[in-house]
């Protein structure tokens, strides 16, 4: 390629991500650096001897309440993922087997609580599990209980409703690395030897482990920031952050405080992950160093190719 | 030699469209067999019930004496080669070629020395710690071919195994493929569309339509003595003219075709006097001779025809002659046409035996 031609593909190139990149930098780096620069502003009339920007972190960090409820949004993110992740994956091999019909009824009906509102699925969910809820009666019906059991305002209720509204994405990412999988791998396998079951665990599952991180991603970052459905099943007692968050900057007017908890819900939700994808690195990492030991005819091989 | 692998009247049709009809044929211990035949034919299903994907409705298929219909594929010890190979991606070629001794608990010092053999044996052994995406096409294709036999199947299943490379490495994959499996001595069971290849590897050959065998023989005589239209048409190329047998005998049929007179061909059991038929000529049987040249032997037909067009395509050259109105192809080797200009005259000569006589409505 000549230097004028590639001067020309690079400044074609340049036009092309010139406007994903104006995007992405206006309505969402923006937001962000003024979200931290917020954060490290000080609150009007809250002029303090020490009320420098790190002063909120710091109290913030200190504050026993504010990590009680990081840590019991973590905790049931995380229960939600891995409860999203068991549920779903059977849901996803019978959605990535569907054909034609089938599969488009199956996705309307995973897409569903995507087109109603959050709050109202969310409610149906207290028609389900409220005192006289369907399952309380059924259950009663049944004589399994005989008195109506509190079903809502605990952790358990949060992480059912929290399940079915981010099903949807941990489905669609699964069945979708499922999908992608060559049927003929299975055949393969089952030529060589392998049971149905066998031909599952080592060849299918593998596989789709991809499309099950990218699930879990999606199903713990948006539990993380998760709103209406913790409020509404877990009741005023159960906060999540983000109800804190909204109650600084919509009730209490503290809008950097609200900002700094917002960073800081950001930080964790990050950190968790890179946690999680750390560990999983450094078990790859581990396998392939006991793995490098290498067959004695590959290393004959590799002399001999030299 | 005995019947290795018996597969007997398979059957299978889904709703009115019959996939397999009574699909019978067998391979001898150490005999490769290919199954051509046009897409949709049903050669790949048939290869499918064999490997035990799929469960025929009736009929049975005996891997050395022991009926396998019953048993699930992982149970048949059958090494298929798929057609886009079917290597585990997120495994090494060492894993890929041990897949199958793992299933089998064999111990690490044996699927070592198995693996080993088997990458040796497709010159590949330097490739053990690879990932199959870093191979090339043709060396995929060794991978599959060594995973295949490493567990030391009963059967080999080759399923279309050169249609995923380009044609330059087809053809040297085909040579490579058929010196591994001389040796190897396996029964080996083949399914192509492509007639060349299998007349390269295969020892027989069966020609499939329609969910049936057309015809079943050394490639050979599949070549030089179709059953039917079909498989003239299939396997390689030919000359089609209509005829009127004027007699038929255990020597030889005569015959008049329009346009090209009276012909001799080979014997044909069961013509009578007027039956229609369809004659076959090979092109590349068809020698040309200057219009004036005398001599005629016997056992020869001698057409004059005006030669139409020359095509020169470097291994032979293509002549279109016209013979009254009908149309002749002959294949002529290098430059033995070289005198002729078109528009020449001159005499289509072939021997009475390179003459094919198909009754009309055996398609």
């Amino acid at each position: 390629m000549t230097r004028t031609g590639s001067a020309r593909w690079l400044r074609s190139w340049l036009l092309l991500i010139a406007v994903p990149l104006l995007v992405f930098g206006v309505f969402y780096c923006a937001p962000i650096a003024n979200l931290l620069r917020l954060s490290f502003s000080v609150a009007e009339g809250q002029t303090g001897a020490n009320a420098d920007g790190l002063d909120i972190y710091a109290k913030l960090l200190g504050d026993e309440y504010f990590l009680l409820i990081v840590w019991r949004t973590v905790k049931l993110s995380l229960l939600t993922t891995l409860a999203c992740a068991i549920l779903c994956y059977p849901v996803s091999m019978v959605v990535a087997q569907s054909k034609g019909w089938a599969q488009t009824c199956l996705f309307i009906v995973l897409l569903m609580p995507l087109m109603t509102s959050v709050t109202v699925t969310t409610y149906g969910w207290l028609i389900l599990l409220g005192q006289a809820g369907v399952v309380n009666s059924a259950l009663m019906g049944l004589g399994v209980i005989d008195r109506p059991q509190r079903l809502l305002q605990n952790e358990t209720a949060i992480v059912v409703g929290l399940v079915q509204v981010m099903s949807v994405f941990m489905v669609l990412s699964v069945a979708a690395a499922l999908q992608s999988i060559d049927s003929n791998h299975v055949r393969a396998a089952r030529s060589l030897g392998a049971s149905p079951w066998s031909a599952f665990w080592r060849i299918v599952f593998p596989q789709s482990l991809p499309g099950l991180r990218t699930g879990c991603l999606l199903v713990f970052s948006l539990s993380m920031s998760a709103y209406a459905t913790p409020g509404v099943l877990g009741g005023p007692r159960l906060k999540f952050v983000s109800f804190l968050i909204y109650q600084q900057a919509m009730q209490l007017l503290d809008w950097p405080r609200a900002a700094a908890m917002a960073v800081l819900l950001l930080i964790v939700t990050t950190g968790v992950w890179g946690l999680a994808s750390a560990y999983g690195q450094l078990k790859t990492w581990r396998r392939r160093q006991a793995e490098a030991a290498v067959p004695a005819f590959a290393q004959a091989g590799r002399q001999g190719a030299i | 030699m005995t019947d290795h692998l018996a597969v007997d009247g398979l059957e299978l049709s889904f709703g009115t469209h019959q996939v397999l009809n009574r699909v019978t044929f067998s391979i001898a211990e150490g005999e490769r067999l290919c199954l051509l035949g046009p897409s949709g034919c049903g050669k790949t299903t048939t290869l499918q019930v064999i490997a035990g994907f799929i469960q025929a409705q009736t009929g049975s298929v005996t891997v050395a004496g022991r009926p396998i219909d019953h048993l699930p594929p992982e149970k048949r010890n059958i090494g298929i080669m798929f057609q886009n190979y079917a290597l585990f991606p997120h495994m090494t070629i060492f894993d890929n070629v041990a897949f199958g001794l793992r299933m089998r608990r064999l111990p690490a010092a044996d699927v070592e020395q198995r693996v080993g053999e088997a990458l040796r044996l497709v010159r590949l052994a330097h490739a053990a710690q690879k990932s199959p995406r870093q191979l090339s096409g043709g060396e995929q294709q060794r991978i599959a071919f060594a995973r295949a036999v490493a567990i030391r199947p009963s059967l080999l299943l080759l399923d279309e195994p050169f249609s995923n490379l380009d044609a330059r490495l087809r053809i040297e994959m085909r040579d490579e493929l058929l010196h591994l499996l001389r040796p190897l001595k396996i029964a080996t069971l083949m399914v192509t569309h492509d007639q060349e290849e299998a007349m390269a590897i295969a020892d027989r050959v069966a020609v499939m339509r329609a969910g049936r065998i057309e015809q079943i023989g050394t490639p050979q005589a599949v070549y030089s003595q179709p059953a039917n239209l079909f498989v003239a048409h299939f396997v390689g190329e030919s000359n089609v003219l209509d005829g009127t047998v004027l007699e038929g005998s255990a020597a030889g049929t005569r015959l008049e075709a329009p346009g090209l007179g009276s012909l001799n061909a080979r014997a044909s059991g069961g013509l009578r006097r007027n039956d229609q038929v369809t004659v076959l000529v090979r092109p590349e049987r068809i020698s040309l001779l200057p219009a004036g040249a005398a001599g005629r032997e016997p056992g020869w037909n001698y057409v004059p025809a005006t030669l139409d067009e020359v095509v020169f395509l470097g291994h032979r050259t293509e002549c279109r002659l016209l013979a009254g109105a009908r149309r002749l192809t002959a294949w002529q080797a290098g430059g033995t046409i070289e005198a002729l200009r078109l528009g020449d005259p001159v005499i289509a000569a072939w021997r009475h035996d390179d003459t094919l006589v198909v009754p009309q409505g055996a398609t």
